[in-house]
């Protein structure tokens, strides 16, 4: 019997990491979409890095920033108790880094799409800034952003690189699909290997589908 | 009753600036150009964009000074704004739509169904809609909270030609049962003379001229205001003699009696003929009276026959093309062929003078 453990855990950080990118990644896209103020090629460059830089990069990046010599990771540590590094929450944090810029694009597009005419004949009409964004923005760009925030939680679901730097792998603790798939190839444990990339991309393509249905 | 005065810089080399007073009940027809500042205009008044510099007062009401750093946001000025292309709520019903504009009495929605002919139709989408059930809609849902004041931009643009004719009506009607104060944008001369109790032609952000309907139609302030009203006949001349408000000049080598804004003599004026007051006589016929208008003898060049009316070209030799229109019967009866030889008078009531022309 494979063990599927890390599959469990794969999918608890990826729901916590998506969490966490649908609500930074949709503040984000909506500053981008109606924002106008300065510094906002420079905020978009900053979310879309995570896009292309190596992985490891941004692990090194969040070791650098929350690891125990840090200021700020000493700080969490000491005074609330929160270690990163080597934990769960390491890995939640990696996988949201990574799915943030997926959220922050296609909502972006969401947002952009809906007719400013609406929001205008909104306000006309009597509604507050924030009825103007929950009775219309927000259910014209759903769509959208909900196909954003599943592209996120695949792409935690299959993090490795800074997920490895940061959460580590130790089996049963930080250890995640991916990087138990990692562990399977390298001591050469093919059925496992073979389980978890199957159920893996079976998970990945049903993923996609629904991301297709959604932004067609 | 709206007093406005806005200014706004729109780009480095456009600034908005507008002032006007309008009467309660009245429609004011902004009319100009794409890219003349008449939406901007409109979303100044609205609330949706805040101008630089003035002061906005609806029904005694200032919603707008800058002076006493005054700013009524949009949603609290309570005013209808019917958008160009209407946007309606695409993920609503026609119900719901119309819900969105009640500002918190809901027992009206029936009633509002009801009175815009929209009760069948409650549970469409707006997609589901005709081009005139969609403008109903837009109607409704702007007016259902009784705003005094209704502003509309291009709303008959989208719109075929007879349901056009229909919505006009209907917004007749509706200005008359809502007792509306309204401000409508158009680049449709014939929609702004129509609708508009006083006219406002928008220059490149400018007034170019603030009047009534026969004003600027008759007596254009400008040659922009003269080409904007469908009226291509543009001539300039130099004044020979004053007499009152009547001048003659020396036009193309005739002389020509006009009235309007006096020069004295000397000067060379700017000055038109609206094609409606371009008559025109088969030669050889002599006239019934001597009739004491403008004659000039040309050749018939050109003539098309339009919706409401026929319209001919005359060229007369040294003058620019002369356009004239005549009603269908008339030409009918006068029976004319292009490169016949013809004379056109200019009815001398009709023969303005724009004022002076600056030299080039």
């Amino acid at each position: 019997m494979v063990d599927l453990t890390p599959l469990w855990f794969s999918i608890q950080v990826a729901a916590a990491a998506t969490l966490g990118s649908l609500v930074i990644g949709t503040a984000v896209a909506y500053a981008l979409a109606r924002g106008r103020f300065r510094g906002r090629d420079a905020l978009e460059a900053v979310f879309t890095l995570p896009l292309v830089l190596p992985p490891t990069v941004l692990g090194y990046y969040l070791l650098a920033l929350f690891g125990r010599r840090s200021a700020l990771g000493a700080f969490l540590e000491r005074s609330l108790g929160i270690t990163i590094v080597f934990t769960p929450l390491g890995a939640v944090l990696a996988s949201l880094v990574v799915g943030i810029p997926l959220v922050v694009r296609t909502a972006r597009v969401a947002f952009e799409s809906v007719d400013r005419d609406l929001e205008r004949a909104g306000r006309t009409l009597g509604f507050s800034e924030l009825a103007v964004f929950c009775r219309i923005t927000l259910p014209l760009a759903w769509r959208g952003i909900v196909a954003g925030t599943v592209l996120a939680f695949t792409r935690g679901l299959g993090e490795f690189g800074a997920t490895l730097l940061v959460a580590g792998n130790i089996p049963g603790r930080t250890q995640t699909i991916a990087t138990a798939i990692y562990n399977a190839t390298q001591t050469g444990n093919s059925a496992l290997a073979n389980t978890l990339v199957a159920i893996t991309t079976v998970l990945a393509f049903a993923v996609l589908l629904v991301v297709a249905r959604l932004t067609r | 009753m709206i007093t406005a005065q806005v200014q706004k810089r729109i780009g480095p080399d456009f600034l908005l600036d507008v002032a006007f007073t309008l009467p309660a009940q009245q429609t004011l027809a902004v009319l100009g150009h794409n890219g003349s500042g008449k939406t901007t205009l409109l979303d100044l008044l609205a609330g949706l964009r805040r101008p630089d510099a003035g002061r906005v007062a609806l029904n005694g009401r200032v919603v707008y000074d800058a002076a006493r750093g005054i700013n009524v946001p949009a949603r609290a000025r309570h005013l209808g704004y019917i958008f160009q292309h209407y946007a309606l709520f695409p993920h609503l019903t026609v119900r719901d739509n119309v819900r969105c504009g009640l500002r918190g009495q809901p027992q009206r929605l029936e009633e509002l169904l009801r009175q815009f002919r929209l009760e069948a139709l409650a549970d469409r989408y707006p997609r589901q809609l005709s081009g005139g059930e969609q403008q109903r809609l837009a109607l409704a849902r702007s007016l259902a909270s009784h705003p005094a004041v209704l502003l509309l931009d291009e709303p008959f643009s989208a719109l075929d030609p007879p349901w056009r004719r229909e919505l006009r009506q209907e917004f007749r009607s509706l200005r008359a049962q809502f007792n509306l104060t309204a401000v409508l944008v158009t680049h449709d001369p014939g929609e702004a003379l129509e609708l508009g109790d006083a006219v406002l032609v928008l220059e490149q952000g400018k007034v170019a001229q603030h009047g009534s309907a026969d004003q600027v139609m008759w007596q254009p302030a400008s040659p922009y205001v003269a080409a904007i009203t469908g009226n291509p006949n543009l001539f300039t001349s130099q004044v020979l003699e004053v007499e009152g408000d009547t001048m003659v000049l020396q036009a193309y080598g005739t002389r020509i009696t006009a009235s309007g804004v006096v020069a004295s003599p000397g000067r060379t004026v700017a000055w038109t003929v609206r094609p409606e007051a371009v008559m025109i006589l088969r030669p050889g016929r002599p006239l019934a009276a001597p009739v004491q208008e403008n004659h000039l003898q040309g050749v018939l060049t050109s003539t098309a026959k339009e919706i409401d009316g026929h319209s001919f070209t005359v060229a007369v030799p040294r003058w620019p093309p002369i356009v004239g229109r005549v009603p269908h019967t008339t030409w009918e009866r006068l029976m004319a062929d292009t490169g016949q030889a013809v004379t056109v008078s200019l009815k001398r009531s009709a023969t303005w003078v724009m004022g002076r022309q600056e030299a080039p």
